[in-house]
């Protein structure tokens, strides 16, 4: 989690090359200084970043630079999955503008058109904040009186919702499932959301990952029927697999078990067009996640180093691992324009690449 | 006989008494008759919305169509409160403001250009000027609206683009950000739109004399359209039946009746019928044997009545809803019709229908759902609960036995059913068939997305 | 009281169907079962879950597509018309037109002969009291109606019944009607009143038997929809002594059909639901069956009356606003008004809580009613009550089974509310609050055994028997058409001489005692008594002393109004004990010398009061003892009581001394034998 390097990155030189801005270092001091901010919102803010800091002239320079900054950025993620939604976004727009706009081109010149998207980051970093919000207005009517609703994972849209929830006057039950990572962000931020709904008046219970079955089962009468799953995820795949914090496929799997819906919230822009062909270490790896859950030992291996357990993450926005929960356990996707199926999300990346 | 259809309140009467009521209290009389339900079930809803609005819109006097939205979403939340389990209320509401907007789109679109014809695949000619540079002023005032979506996709760019202002420059960066809402196809609805309810399709007039000719035109469309909506699903009959093949049906429904008597024009198949006890029973019986329309039972088109399927020599098996389970192993397919559909493909259906489709996938047996255009709902359903309507007790214990009815604590007598939309296989629609991944999209073609909400 | 009966002729030319569907509401059906709340509010305001009565019955004429509807008031007519005035009903989207009527009214009589009298009914019509429920669809009865009269023009009015549930416990205390009906007509050929639980016996005319099919039906439920017609409204105004619809009205023309040759026909509702809120039982039942959805149209949650219900999924039905403090149980059943606040850990229960009403932490409320704009504190325990608009409870009140709050009443905190117990506005408390004593509401005020809701509710109704038996002769229904429950004169004198603490008892006897005077003077035999008495116990809840006592006192009544018309004391006694003695003992039934010295007492104490008492006691207790009614041992043992002895009553002991010595001196000899006999074959 904490910045490698910080160093050059205060008054970046307006420089003709993109090698001197450090890119990796922009994205994680941004992730550092404001909690609240989503990888793949830090990764468009570094690209920009990075675009008013060298001044290519060219549209295929500009590309280009975009291009092998994305990738550098990615590299440096141990999850890069929720970072290439946003590169790929940013991406995309500006060749979209460039194809659109070639009369202008030639009559502007190039420093007027970054001026224009530096102006446009803003904006887009407040309207990332209002679409929390808006996800939490769409997912309100999920949350009635007297409604139990099992949350799993630190997710800042889950924890929005169940805030704005608590704030309509909404009298719920809230089950946090906390994993076993060790991680204290996560634990802190357990923290302040269980404060902030006691504040409410809301009921809150906090139970260990394995209980999540006998919980369930657990429920008194009148609560029971009206239950809820509410995750959060960090990226969207095009089938509308979400990934998100490892042990989500697990706790989706109950909920299907148990007949009960599970939600994901998550900001459009956190749809990525990556198709998974499974759902495990591998498609994982393939989409550049450094993970490996699933490690074998034989008796040859004994003097070396064994590990079970998730790999420490390096550096990245992520902290613990990441699991892809398959589109057939989600009952819906939150986002802030609304309550999508899984079969929706190609659409929406088809609509933005095509 | 007919002083009597009009002496009792329900749709003949509401329907005869519009032309000489004052519009406020037309509004009052229909929401009363949904409110006591002397108007229910999703056609004869459907229909009366269509005529109150109809009178709603030529009534107001509104030179701005924004005027004429606000109206109608006046009345049409009135409406869609008082009967909030009749899916087809809301629907129509929403058609008819889209319709409006479409008004409006032509007249904006029309005003900065002159009578320039709309033609096909128009980038609206505003947005390239407005590209650059003003789009970071326009873009916060624009939450919820359209957006922009790529300028190389002509083909869902049309000129139903349906905000209330001009779209966006596309270089927003807001638009980007926001780039999957649902919003961007909502032109490309036009082509497989069931047809001329479209207006789009209908020649943009020279000038805009009074926009309100055009709405009350398409909602005459609207009405068309709901009385083919069931000649149009028939009509995809023959791609899902085939000969020789068993059908399971359950409760009957003017959609599936005149679906399997097209077939059965053709085609030689054998039906199995469940009578879904209590509510509609009689009327499934009556459909079998093709007797008079049973009382109560008004609503339902005589034709689908009069002609019985036994009479194409299908052979027909009415069965007990309790032999469901048994029988259906024989099923090749189960068609059934759909009093709603919600906007994830979930259905609400006759009661019973669940514990029928639990049937067929446990056998394996792929499941078609008949469902109007009318009846396709962008309505999220948030829970299950707000869907399923009660009926009266008395079908379920007669009321002379009120011991039972005592001892029992409550009886209810539930009389739709919520289907989840994985037990669906697939639609047919006015449109044809529709995968039921699919159906997210077909229903907001529908409608405008500023709509959704009403 | 049969009306006479001249022939309108004519009139009925006009009933062409083009006709607007008019209609006339009696909203005021000079009945008092909702006392104490019908003294201050008009009974069709009467909020039922949390829309007044009369927006039901309003609904259910628009939903049968009336047009025109004639609205009588009645009482509190102010309060109606400016109700009625505020409403939707009066805007100009109204579906009714409605049309505010006065009269100076004291029965539906008067209301029928105003109406005609107005010349505002031109064709067939509804005639509906203020207080329906109903999904009925009056269109078919009214097809039917319509082409019986174009055969035949004197089917004069269509009486809408249906078939009563055998369990149907809201009708278990009231006058079950007795139709004698023509199947294959559908005509109604005789009608009679009578009460649950008493033998049932009617003077059917010879010539009705000749009919060939006969239906004697005591099932039916008279939901009080009628379909008129002018010609109904000018028998009315034959007959000003036509008081009651039913018991004057219709057993009038029926009887006089030879005279007359009007027919009044019956139409069997099924399917359907039809309910008058006759009755605070009928109203709680009511409200439970509209809640549930019973009747699908009528479903609370469909909102018809005006209310803004939201359903929930254990039937719980909220409007908006509503603000609950949590932790807070509501339960299955309950319904909470708009505005209304509740305050954490209090748990509801089926109860429906009006508008604006304000809760407090931990209270508990289990089935009641609580109407608009009521407080309530903290701690406070309510069950089964039903509490009137602006009423505040204290903190820590327990307000038991069946207790009436009424409009405006304060009960400070810490009072105790005894089961069955009526407070009104002008209640005032002890400091260790119990309720003081209060004349008005002592008149209402029931002992502690009333054992169930049920029986508290059912209470009213022997009332009401007693109402409606003595009444329709004619004196007691010109009282005043407000709801009080003392109209009638004989009760309320009765509350005057008889203390507070044994009231419900007292009331009992002295109302079951009105009846069986009645009975005697109408001289019916002792059999038919006897079960009607079964009856009366059994509604009243009384047990067998008050019965006796009951018994007594109609004897002596009786015996003494026999006297005062002129028959000797020993000839009115001895004719009335031979009739009735098995009232006041079955044959060999079991009966301590205890219970036979009450009985004496009872009578002693009440010819003691009358003017010739003295002259008829001692034939009193000769001819009980001739008939071999009592042991002599009751005598004597009656003649040493200190109670006989007592000054107001000792003139009557005295008279009959002579007998007590004439036993003594017989009982020497005969005594053992005697005694052992008497057990057996006392006959």
């Amino acid at each position: 989690m904490a910045p490698n390097d910080q160093t050059g990155l205060a008054t970046p030189p307006p420089k003709d090359s993109s090698s001197n801005f450090d890119i990796v270092s922009h994205y994680n001091r941004l992730i550092s200084s404001d909690p609240s901010t989503t990888p793949a919102i830090a990764a468009i803010e570094s690209l920009i970043a990075i675009l008013s800091a060298t001044s290519p002239s060219t549209i295929t320079e500009t590309i280009t630079l975009l291009q092998s900054a994305s990738t550098t950025l990615l590299a440096s993620q141990s999850n890069p999955i929720p970072l290439s939604a946003g590169t790929e976004l940013i991406q995309r727009y500006i060749i979209t503008s460039f194809k659109q706009q070639p009369a202008q081109l030639s009559g502007h010149d190039f420093t007027q058109l970054r001026r224009q998207l530096i102006t446009n980051s803003k904006l887009f970093v407040s309207q990332t904040k209002s679409a929390r919000s808006k996800i939490a207005k769409h997912a309100l009517p999920f949350i009635r009186d007297d409604s139990t609703v099992f949350a799993y994972g630190s997710s800042r849209v889950a924890d929005a919702i169940l805030s704005h929830a608590a704030e309509s006057n909404r009298y719920f039950y809230v089950i946090f499932i906390t994993s076993d990572s060790t991680d204290s962000n996560e634990a802190t931020a357990l923290h302040q959301s269980t404060k902030r709904l006691l504040a409410h008046g809301i009921p809150v219970a906090t139970i260990p990952f394995p209980t999540i079955s006998h919980a369930i089962a657990s429920l008194p009468k009148p609560q029971a029927s009206n239950v809820l799953f509410l995750l959060g995820a960090e990226a969207v795949l095009e089938n509308g697999a979400a990934v998100s914090n490892l042990g989500s496929h697990l706790v989706a799997s109950v909920a299907k078990a148990n007949s009960i819906p599970c939600y994901f919230a998550a900001e459009s822009y956190k749809f990525t067009r990556q198709f998974p062909t499974s759902f495990g270490d591998r498609d994982l790896q393939r989409m550049g996640a450094k993970q490996q859950v699933l490690r074998f030992r034989s008796s040859m291996d004994d003097d070396k180093e064994i590990e079970w357990s998730v790999e420490e993450s390096k550096g990245g926005g992520n902290d613990g691992g990441v699991d892809i929960t398959p589109p057939e356990l989600i009952s819906g996707l939150i986002t802030e324009s609304g309550i999508m199926t899984c079969e929706g999300v190609a659409e929406e990346l088809i609509k933005l690449w095509f | 006989m007919a002083a009597d259809l009009l002496l009792v309140p329900g749709l003949a009467s509401f329907r005869a008494s519009l032309p000489s009521w004052p519009v406020e209290k037309s509004i009052e009389h229909l929401i009363s008759l949904f409110r006591r339900r002397q108007i229910r079930g999703p056609k004869p809803c459907a229909l009366a919305t269509a005529w109150l609005l109809r009178k709603v819109v030529s009534t107001t006097r509104a030179t701005e169509p924004g005027k004429l939205i606000l109206r109608v979403q006046d009345v049409g939340k009135k409406l869609v409160e008082a009967a909030p389990r009749e899916l087809t209320v809301g629907n129509i509401v929403r058609r008819v403001l889209g319709a409006i907007r479409e008004e409006e789109e032509n007249r904006e679109a029309d005003t900065p250009l002159g009578s320039e014809p709309n033609s096909i695949p128009p980038t609206p000619a505003g947005e390239l000027p407005t590209s650059f540079l003003p789009a970071s002023a326009i873009a916060p005032a624009r939450d919820d609206s359209p957006l922009g979506r790529p300028q190389n996709r002509p083909a869902l760019l049309s000129q139903q683009t349906g905000g209330p202002e001009r779209r966006p420059a596309v270089t927003s960066m807001f638009s980007i950000m926001a780039h999957p809402t649902m919003r961007g196809s909502a032109g490309g609805s036009s082509p497989i739109r069931s047809g001329s309810s479209t207006p789009s399709t209908v020649p943009q007039p020279p000038q805009n004399t009074d926009f309100r000719a055009e709405v009350l035109e398409a909602i005459t469309e609207i009405v068309d359209e709901l009385d083919q909506a069931d000649e149009q699903v028939a009509g995809y009959a023959l791609d899902h039946i085939s000969s020789q093949e068993t059908i399971f049906t359950y409760s009957t429904s003017p959609v599936v009746q005149r679906f399997l008597l097209k077939a059965a024009s053709k085609r030689k198949f054998t039906l199995i019928q469940a009578e879904s006890y209590p509510n509609s029973h009689k009327a499934t019986h009556a459909t079998v044997i093709g007797s008079k329309i049973p009382e109560g039972y008004e609503d339902l088109d005589t034709e689908s009545f009069s002609k019985p399927l036994i009479a194409y020599g299908i052979t027909v098996l009415l069965i007990p809803d309790s032999s469901i389970f048994a029988l259906m192993s024989r099923a090749n397919k189960v068609i059934i019709s759909a009093t709603g559909v919600l906007s994830n493909g979930s259905i609400v259906a006759a009661a019973g229908t669940k514990p029928l489709v639990t049937a067929a996938r446990f056998h394996r047996v792929p499941v078609i759902v008949l469902a109007e255009t009318y009846k396709l709902s962008p309505v999220v359903p948030y829970d299950p609960f707000d869907f399923v309507d009660y009926g009266d007790v008395q079908k379920v214990v007669p009321y002379q036995d009120r011991e039972m009815q005592l001892g029992l604590q409550s009886v209810q007598n539930p009389v739709t059913d919520f289907v989840e939309s994985e037990y669906v296989d697939m639609f047919v629609t006015n449109l044809g068939g529709v995968a039921t991944g699919y159906m997210y999209r077909t229903i907001r073609d529908q409608y405008h997305d500023e709509d959704l909400e009403l | 009281m049969p009306p006479k009966q001249t022939k309108v002729a004519g009139r009925t030319k006009e009933d062409t169907k083009e006709d607007p569907l008019q209609a006339v509401v009696v909203a005021d059906t000079f009945e008092s079962k909702f006392a104490p709340f019908s003294t201050e509010r008009p009974r069709c305001l009467i909020p039922l879950a949390n829309a007044p009565l009369i927006e039901y019955t309003l609904e259910y004429l628009a939903s049968a597509g009336v047009q025109d509807v004639f609205f009588y008031a009645g009482a509190h007519i102010e309060q109606v018309e400016t109700y009625l005035n505020a409403s939707r009903w009066m805007s100009k989207s109204s579906p009714l037109k409605i049309i505010l009527l006065r009269c100076m009214a004291t029965s539906v009589g008067d209301i029928m002969r105003d109406i005609d009298q107005k010349r505002l009914i031109q064709g067939d019509f509804i005639c509906v009291s203020g207080d329906i429920i109903s999904d009925f669809p009056i269109s078919k009865a009214l097809r039917v109606h319509k082409q019986r009269r174009e055969k035949d023009k004197d089917a004069i009015m269509t009486i809408l019944v249906r078939e009563r549930n055998q369990s149907d416990h809201r009708h278990k205390d009231q006058i079950v009607p007795t139709f004698v009906i023509d199947p294959t007509k559908d005509r109604i050929l005789h009608y009679e009143e009578s009460f649950a639980g008493t033998a049932f016996g009617t003077h059917v005319d010879p010539e009705i038997l000749k009919t060939p099919e006969l239906d004697v039906r005591q099932d039916l439920v008279d939901c009080r929809i009628d379909i008129g017609t002018p010609d109904m409204l000018s028998l009315w105004s034959d007959n000003f002594d036509n008081q009651h619809p039913r018991k004057d009205f219709l057993y009038g023309v029926l009887k006089d059909y030879e005279l007359n040759g009007k027919t009044i026909h019956t139409y069997v509702v099924d399917e359907h639901y039809a309910h008058r809120v006759d009755s605070p039982a009928a109203y709680a039942a009511i409200t439970y069956d509209l809640q549930h959805g019973i009747a699908s149209s009528l479903a609370l949650s469909n909102n018809i009356a005006g209310t803004r219900f939201q359903r929930s999924r254990k039937n719980i039905l909220k409007e908006d606003d509503v603000i609950i403090q949590r932790p807070t149980r509501l339960d299955h059943g309950t319904i909470v008004g708009s505005g209304t606040s509740i305050g954490a850990s209090t748990s509801i229960r089926k109860t429906i809580v009006g508008r604006r009403c304000q809760i407090g932490k931990r209270a508990n409320i289990d089935s009641a009613f609580i109407w608009d704009d009521v407080t309530i504190g903290s701690d406070v325990k309510i069950s089964r009550a039903i509490v009137g608009s602006e009423t505040f409870i204290g903190d820590k009140c327990v307000i038991e089974d069946g207790a009436l709050i009424s409009f405006g009443s304060r009960i400070p905190a810490g009072s105790h509310i005894p089961p069955g117990e009526r407070v009104t506005s002008t209640s005032s408390f002890n400091k260790d609050g119990t309720l003081a004593k209060d004349p008005a509401a002592d008149a209402f005020e029931s002992d502690e055994d009333e054992p169930t809701y049920e029986s508290q509710w059912a209470r009213p109704f022997y009332g009401q028997q007693e109402f409606a038996e003595s009444t329709f002769s004619l004196d007691s229904d010109a009282s005043e058409p407000s709801d009080e429950i003392s109209k009638d004169g004989s009760r309320s004198a009765s509350f005057v001489t008889h203390g507070s603490e044994e009231d419900t008892s007292e009331r009992f006897v002295h109302d079951t005692a009105a009846i069986l005077v009645q009975r005697m003077q109408e001289d019916r035999n002792s059999d038919d008594m006897q079960s009607e008495l079964m009856g009366l116990r059994f509604s009243g809840g009384a047990d067998g002393g008050q019965v006796q006592k009951a018994v007594a006192i109609a004897l002596s009544r009786h015996i003494h109004s026999e006297v005062d018309n002129g028959a000797s004391a020993d000839k009115a006694t001895r004719k009335t004990l031979e009739q009735y003695r098995n009232l006041v003992r079955r044959p060999n039934a079991e009966q301590t010398i205890e219970e036979q010295v009450v009985f004496l007492l009872e009578a002693q104490l009440d010819l003691s009061r009358r003017t010739d008492g003295a002259r008829i006691m001692p034939f009193f207790v000769k001819d009980l003892y001739d008939l071999e009614v009592f042991e002599e041992e009751a005598f004597t043992k009656w003649f040493d009581d200190e109670r006989s002895k007592e000054d107001n009553v000792a003139a009557t002991r005295d008279a009959a001394e002579p007998f007590i010595d004439w036993l003594a001196a017989t009982d020497e000899e005969e005594s053992e034998e005697e005694e052992e006999d008497d057990d057996g074959e006392e006959d």
